[in-house]
């Protein structure tokens, strides 16, 4: 059997022989995910709580659309002309979207593949579609198809921040999932809402964070990072052993193995194809400024 | 350098928690209403127009629930009791402190889909003073309100035809007026709310200095209300809130 044809899951191989992964880690992405996505619940949960006096104290009781960066994005427009916010947008939203940004530049998108609790709840519920349908799963649009299709959340960025400029009102919270996965029991939210919500929950069944590939704005502007961003994904050609173990470890079906510099629009830097994860040879996958 | 699971835990959480705290640090992070203006109470200053023929002048896009309409007709220069005839409330007692979050309350028998608030006093100023604001479609203007602007302000076709399909009669309407400052004394359980001032927990029996213990500074001017001090010193409202709440509570149970 030759390298490459080495099955996933049984890969031991490591430079020089050796294996670099060894004993249980703590999956350490997991729960800063579990972190902020409690967080967010327990906030929209006060907020509520709030509104009936009944707040809790040390938590921030803010309403989501405070603490939401992409608020910061939308009301642009408005605050660069008139010097105001999109209703229901705070400065905290702004300031967010400022970090993120820096965030970003760095690091590139994180924030998805790290802190947005949408982006965790669809990656979760990947995890029962990868049981329920192992092989297909993730892979059910074609190649060249999906290719297109994600260009489509760049045309969505500019529908939300054109109709916010022109309506001054934050319209994209009654479409967005976000929202109402963190309101849905509170009755503000819209129908349009609950149904984008109900169709992101079925389609993660069949494909790792759909929302994130096909629709989110947010994801569609921090992608554009991954072009400059100061540390990247950099795979060494000359220890690869293109065993593809970091293209069927992304959730963004990112061909990881084909480049040198991860560039992908779509990355969300969650690390999965490195060399402390999916790919088994030590510094061959790595996040880095220098050279490899 | 390479940056491995545990770096990039850290960078998130430092640049997230860091960047925050630094801002609260600066008095730049607020996340509760109030909008870009600053001040409170009478001392409300919303933002201005930046460019064009309008700059300097204050923005109505900036009004908030939580401006009065005494606010409101001192910045626009709009008549008190034009605003009240307006939005059908030349009843009201206490007029200037009425505040446009108030709306909903006092306007709560409107037909569903049909809404009176924030929104309609912003669209009133606007087309009053004939500065630019971007008028709402999910929100009404009284049939008086629209007959003041008809006959005062200089309006455009569009904005006509804007007030012809966003008008509602309320001449027969049962406003509800909002009870602001005696709910508190009526109610069985004392709680404190957006609206209740400093002057509210004196009159609760909340001692002066157990309330500076709690706020970090002297008793500031009794008709202010806590939130707008919260958000003023940019603190978090839900916290002290909680805090004069359990004051207030334990007098309760004395």
């Amino acid at each position: 059997m030759t390298q490459q044809e080495i099955p996933m899951g049984t890969l031991e191989v490591k430079k020089g022989g050796e294996r670099a992964k060894s004993g249980k880690k703590i999956n350490l992405r997991l729960v800063v995910q579990i972190f902020f996505f409690a967080l967010i619940a327990l906030i929209a949960v006060n907020h509520a709580l709030e509104e009936q006096g009944r707040a809790i104290g040390f938590l921030s009781s803010a309403s989501l659309h405070a603490v939401c960066p992409f608020g910061g994005i939308v009301s642009i427009y408005q605050y660069v002309t008139a010097g105001t916010y999109v209703h229901k947008i705070r400065e905290s939203a702004f300031i967010l979207m400022y970090i993120v940004f820096a965030l970003a530049l760095f690091v590139g998108p994180a924030f998805c593949g790290w802190v947005c609790p949408l982006g965790s709840f669809q990656e979760w519920l990947g995890k029962l579609g990868r049981k329920i349908s192992p092989k297909k799963f993730n892979k059910f649009i074609p190649a060249r198809t999906d290719r297109y299709l994600r260009y489509l959340r760049y045309g969505v960025l500019i529908w939300v921040v054109y109709v916010t400029a022109t309506s001054a009102t934050l319209f994209f919270a009654d479409y967005d999932p976000y929202y109402a996965l963190f309101n849905f029991w509170t009755g503000e939210v819209a129908i349009s809402g609950l149904i984008i919500l109900g169709m992101v929950i079925l389609t993660s069944l069949f494909l790792e964070r759909p929302f994130c590939k096909y629709a989110c704005p947010y994801g569609a502007i921090l992608g554009v990072f991954n072009l400059f961003r100061i540390f990247k994904i950099k795979r060494n050609i000359s220890t690869c052993i293109d065993c593809k173990a970091c293209d069927h470890t992304c959730p963004m079906n990112i061909e990881v193995s084909t480049g040198k510099t991860i560039r992908d629009h779509q990355c969300i830097s969650c690390l999965k194809c490195t060399s402390e994860d999916a790919c088994p040879l030590e510094d061959t996958v790595v996040m880095t400024t220098g050279k490899l | 350098m390479k940056v491995k699971n545990w770096h990039m835990g850290l960078i998130v959480l430092v640049f997230i928690f860091g960047g925050i705290a630094v801002t609260m640090a600066f008095n730049l992070w607020n996340t509760e209403g109030g909008g870009s203006g600053q001040g409170s109470g009478s001392n409300m200053v919303p933002v201005t127009f930046k460019v064009g023929e309008f700059a300097g002048e204050y923005n109505p896009a900036d009004i908030r629930g939580s401006y009065s309409f005494g606010n409101i007709s001192e910045l626009w220069e709009i008549p008190l009791t034009e605003m009240g005839t307006a939005f059908g409330l030349g009843a009201v007692e206490n007029l200037a402190d009425f505040r446009c979050g108030d709306l909903h309350e006092a306007y709560a028998n409107l037909e569903e889909d049909v809404e009176i608030g924030t929104g309609s006093v912003k669209a009133f100023v606007a087309l009053y003073t004939g500065l630019p604001y971007t008028l709402p479609d999910d929100e009404y203007l009284p049939q008086s309100a629209v007959e003041i602007l008809k006959a005062q302000a200089n309006l455009t076709e569009d904005q006509v035809t804007f007030l012809d399909t966003h008008s509602v009669d309320i001449s027969g309407l049962r406003i509800v007026e909002p009870n602001i400052t005696e709910e508190h004394e009526t109610s069985t359980e004392i709680v404190i709310k957006g609206n209740t001032t400093f002057g509210n927990l004196l009159d609760w029996g909340v001692p002066e200095e157990e309330i500076e213990v709690i706020i970090g500074e002297e008793l500031p001017a009794t008709g202010m209300t806590i939130r707008d001090f919260a958000i003023q010193k940019g603190l978090d409202f839900g916290h002290i809130k909680a805090l004069l709440q359990a004051k207030v509570d334990a007098l309760g149970a004395k």
